[in-house]
């Protein structure tokens, strides 16, 4: 194996040898793409937020202007009771106090940490509960992208595996683009990341959108200020 | 199914026979490039965005030996175990050992053409291991039995009706051809597999050199199951998807999505960065990345067409060519098809299988328009053509013709006297005589040799005026 | 300016007429034209066929006969580019090569001479028909040339002017593509030959003889009434300098 690895680089060394045959370069592209979107960017935080739930409702995602607690939970138990869901899997510690919010406001509803437990148990458990409660840990307003950090986050699978997601996004943490959420994230090395931009879907037959393919089929977002 | 670069003409002649193919393809293709065309709308900054997406990639490929060893370094330090594959077979038995080795009985798949290039699926299946496809449109094409048809919409030359008659007979469920029904019924069967499956492989979009991590981008979230539920990942990458860093990415998640499918994002980008299990308890215990040369290094050694290794697969370049809009996919005869596919036949299965691909294409230049990484694919189209013809995989007759005319156009006197030939026969001969290409007015009619020519008709022009 | 008519093969042998169209559009103008005798192809069939060395001589050759030109004109965007373009890819004589260089930049097709070097703004022309325009596509994409036809074309009076669907669509004749692919040339023309139908114009105009070839074909074989027409056909017609 370590062969293949000498022999392949070995290769790559020599192909090499010849320089490139390609047009030159247009050294100034990244410069007008800076100044570009520098343009188009919301000027504050009250204009990233309109943008974001824009952008969300163009996706099929949901936004719901609520920042409390409370109120968020009044409106996950009015969305459960809807939809006949009895049971939610949460995640994260904000996501947490929402949860026992919850649990006050309907009693009745199972409440799943979605810390708990060894992960067999927990994957198999998650993976028949309709409803996650979630935190993201930033946000980018032009694609309404949620972007969650594995280190913040105790599951991941409450994210995914559901089919209906309520999604707790820190509207101090919400950015204009990609560029500034790559910027602004500087993970360490080893960090998983997942971005999340709307509900799942696919355009696999006939180019038909249909969403809630293998994730979620809905997925609502709130500006948690708490 | 087994296709061929080399009966390319005759699954043209096929498909060109076939309205119901030749519709899909073209409601398909119509409706990704307004799409795209909406998204594009939307970035004012979209051409800089390609200038400088293909200098990130030149940067990469110029010196490719640097950022996969540091990529290599980083990721074994996240606790990822890195593998060399010189080609295909190596790639497959890699995999194969390390599925044996941990008594893997079933393999859940996320979309890769990568391991569609190296027939990776049937020789797991072969070797008694359950390998299946999670992707809707791959999942379709595998019950089919047929190779993708698009790089990003595999089934896309097929119909609601095809695919219903598809799961009725194969999943045994009643008949029905609504999306929504049949996307339910691939849900509901898949998650089971997704639950109980050994191991997960997927593609890679990009590898970051830096961070030593992957990135796989998709829509669906069957990535982010094959690569988060099973305890095994692997990810099978070619040598070339590597990035210098994170900072790198953002232009990339720019251009792929609406280039591909019209999204302004996809809806996940995952970014893995290691068996996620010690680290976050969830997740895979092991991760494996494959890397797979399979004749990159040496499409590298040209300095033109290593080019051609920046190619993200986006399937633009399909959408918009005309060739392709007309006959699908399958018509090429390989798992990357269209005029990115048209470069790769004959850099990877060399000039004889593959002399007739860089002639599938009228050099009309749309695929270049619409590259994100504005590759130039009519230059390589043409550098290809050129291939064919010097390693002798050109027809004799054009060989033979070529050098004829070359011969006569060095020579203006004779070559008058060659081109007023044809012009004199013309008139001679019956109307519609179409010597040597009688095809050519099977549906056009014939244009007539002037009987002045230019020439002629100038100096009397002249000699009028003057 | 001194003129040197760079002639296709295709307008030598099938459509001098618009060759004259364009010389007479250029003297009306007021500028010299002159025909370089001896000149015979730009070897643009044998390169698209994969052929280099063979038409290496026959580019030598171009160059040595057009070097000392002031300017050039071509009545066709894919011969224009071959020279400007494609002849770089050449393994040509190093002692040509600045030559060429200096060649390309003195070498233009017909329609973008007229706007973009002669500084022409409007021909003053008249035309009454309903006129649709195909771009071609090494015209276009490899030349950059979209919007000085279409100046010229609105620019006549009493003419209207009617884009067709996806006028940038490939007509399918791509040289010897229309005889190696004959079954998706014929698709590709088919198409075309529908979007130009259904705009419901008079005349279809292009810049190279060579789409227009393809298309005429198709259309007067399926007894289609829309004309086609060279573009320095349309300006010499409206300008009444056509026989």
């Amino acid at each position: 194996m370590t062969a293949s690895r000498e022999i392949i680089l070995d290769a790559i060394r020599s192909s090499l040898k010849v320089p490139s045959n390609l047009p030159q370069i247009d050294e100034e592209a990244d410069q007008r793409i800076r100044k570009s979107l520098q343009s188009i960017t919301p000027r504050d935080a009250a204009g990233r937020l309109k943008q974001f739930a824009e952008e969300l409702e163009k996706i099929s995602g949901e936004f719901v202007p609520l920042g409390a607690e409370t109120e968020i939970a009044g409106h996950i138990a009015g969305v459960m009771k809807e939809n006949g869901y009895s049971e939610l899997a949460f995640s994260g510690e904000r996501a947490k106090s929402v949860a026992r919010r919850l649990a006050e406001l309907s009693p009745e509803t199972g409440l799943v940490d979605g810390a708990e437990g060894n992960f067999e148990q927990r994957r198999d458990r998650i993976a028949r509960i309709p409803v996650g409660l979630v935190e993201a840990s930033w946000a980018a307003a032009d694609v309404a992208s949620l972007a969650v950090i594995c280190d913040e986050v105790p599951s991941l699978l409450p994210h995914y595996l559901t089919e209906c997601v309520f999604v707790l996004m820190n509207p101090k943490k919400l950015l204009a683009n990609l560029f500034e959420l790559f910027e602004k994230m500087t993970p360490s090395n080893g960090t998983n990341i997942v971005l999340v931009a709307g509900p799942s879907r696919t355009a696999d037959i006939e180019k038909i959108l249909i969403l809630g393919a293998h994730g979620p089929k809905r997925l609502i977002v709130f500006p948690a200020e708490f | 199914m087994e296709l061929t670069p080399l009966k390319t003409k005759k699954y043209i002649h096929k498909a060109l026979l076939d309205p119901q193919l030749k519709a899909a393809v073209d409601k398909a293709t119509q409706t990704s490039l307004s799409k795209r065309q909406d998204k594009v709308d939307r970035i004012p900054y979209w051409e800089d965005l390609r200038l400088k997406a293909n200098a990130i990639k030149r940067e990469v490929i110029e010196n490719l030996d640097t950022y996969l060893t540091q990529f290599e370094q980083q990721a074994r330090a996240n606790g990822v175990h890195v593998h060399w594959a010189q080609d295909g077979e190596q790639a497959r038995n890699i995999i194969l050992d390390l599925a044996r080795k941990r008594d893997v009985k079933s393999i859940v798949k996320s979309k890769s053409l990568t391991t569609e290039e190296i027939h990776l699926n049937d020789f797991l299946i072969e070797n008694g291991i359950e390998t299946l496809e999670t992707d809707l449109g791959e999942y379709i094409v595998q019950l089919m039995g047929q190779i993708p048809s698009h790089l990003t919409a595999p089934a896309l030359h097929l119909t609601r009706v095809e695919i219903g008659k598809l799961f009725q007979e194969k999943l045994g469920i009643p008949y029905s051809e609504d999306p929504d029904e049949l996307l339910a019924v691939a849900r509901r069967t898949l998650r089971d597999k997704f639950l109980n499956a050994d191991m997960g492989i997927s593609g890679v979009n990009f590898a970051i050199a830096s961070a030593g991590s992957v990135c796989v981008i998709e829509n669906e979230a069957n990535a982010r199951l094959t690569v988060g539920l099973p305890k095994i990942h692997v990810a099978v990458m070619g040598l070339e998807k590597v990035l210098p860093d994170l900072n790198a990415l953002p232009y990339f998640l720019r251009l792929l999505p609406a280039s591909a499918t019209g999204q302004m994002a996809s809806v996940y980008v995952n970014l893995i960065a290691g068996p996620s299990r010690a680290k976050y308890g969830e997740g895979p215990e092991e991760m494996h990345v494959v890397l797979l040369d399979n004749g990159r290094s040496k499409i590298l050694a040209d300095p033109q067409l290593r080019e051609t290794l920046f190619c993200i697969r986006c399937g633009a370049c399909l959408n918009v060519c005309p060739i392709y809009q007309q006959v699908g996919g399958h018509a090429y005869g390989w798992v990357y098809m269209g005029p990115i596919g048209a470069t790769l036949i004959p850099q990877y299965l060399g000039e004889k299988e593959g002399h007739i691909s860089p002639f599938l294409s009228s050099l009309c230049g749309a695929c270049h328009e619409i590259c994100p990484v504005r590759i130039n694919l009519p230059h390589h189209l043409l550098k290809l053509r050129n291939r064919v013809v010097e390693t002798g995989n050109s027809p004799w007759f054009w060989v033979l013709g070529i050098r004829a005319w070359a011969f006569l156009a060095k020579r203006p006197g004779l070559y008058r006297f060659a081109t007023w030939f044809p012009g004199k026969m013309q008139q001679l001969l019956p109307r519609e005589t179409a010597f040597p290409a009688p095809g050519y007015t099977r549906k056009r009619a014939l244009a007539r040799f002037d009987r002045l020519g230019f020439r002629k008709r100038f100096m009397a022009e002249d000699k009028v005026k003057g | 300016m001194k003129i040197a008519l760079f002639i296709p093969c295709l307008s030598e042998h099938l459509y001098p007429i618009s060759a004259l169209s364009m010389v007479r559009v250029l003297r009306h103008l007021g500028h010299e034209v002159e025909y370089v005798e001896d000149q015979t192809c730009c070897g643009q069939p044998a390169f698209n066929s994969g052929y280099r060395k063979e038409i290496i001589p026959i580019a030598e050759r171009f160059i040595e006969l057009f070097r000392d030109k002031e300017i050039v004109v071509a009545p066709s965007g894919s011969c224009t580019a071959m020279v400007r373009i494609f002849y770089h890819e050449l393994d040509i004589r190093p002692d040509l090569k600045a030559d060429l260089d200096a060649l390309s930049g003195r070498m233009f097709e017909f329609s973008e001479f007229l706007v973009d070097i002669a500084g022409v703004d409007r021909i003053d022309g008249r035309f009454k028909h309903s006129v649709t325009y195909h771009d071609s596509c090494h015209l276009l994409r490899e030349l950059g040339v979209r919007e000085q036809p279409r100046k010229l074309i609105r620019g006549l009076k009493d003419i209207e002017f009617r884009e067709m669907e996806k006028p940038d669509t490939c007509c399918g004749f791509g040289g010897t593509f229309s005889v190696k692919l004959i079954e998706m040339s014929l698709a590709m023309v088919e198409r075309k030959c529908r979007y130009i139908v259904e705009s419901g114009a008079e005349y279809v105009v292009g810049a190279d003889s060579s789409c227009l070839m393809n298309i005429a074909g198709y259309l007067k074989k399926h007894k289609q009434p829309t004309r086609v027409m060279h573009i320095a056909d349309l300006l010499a017609t409206s300008l009444g300098l056509t026989d």
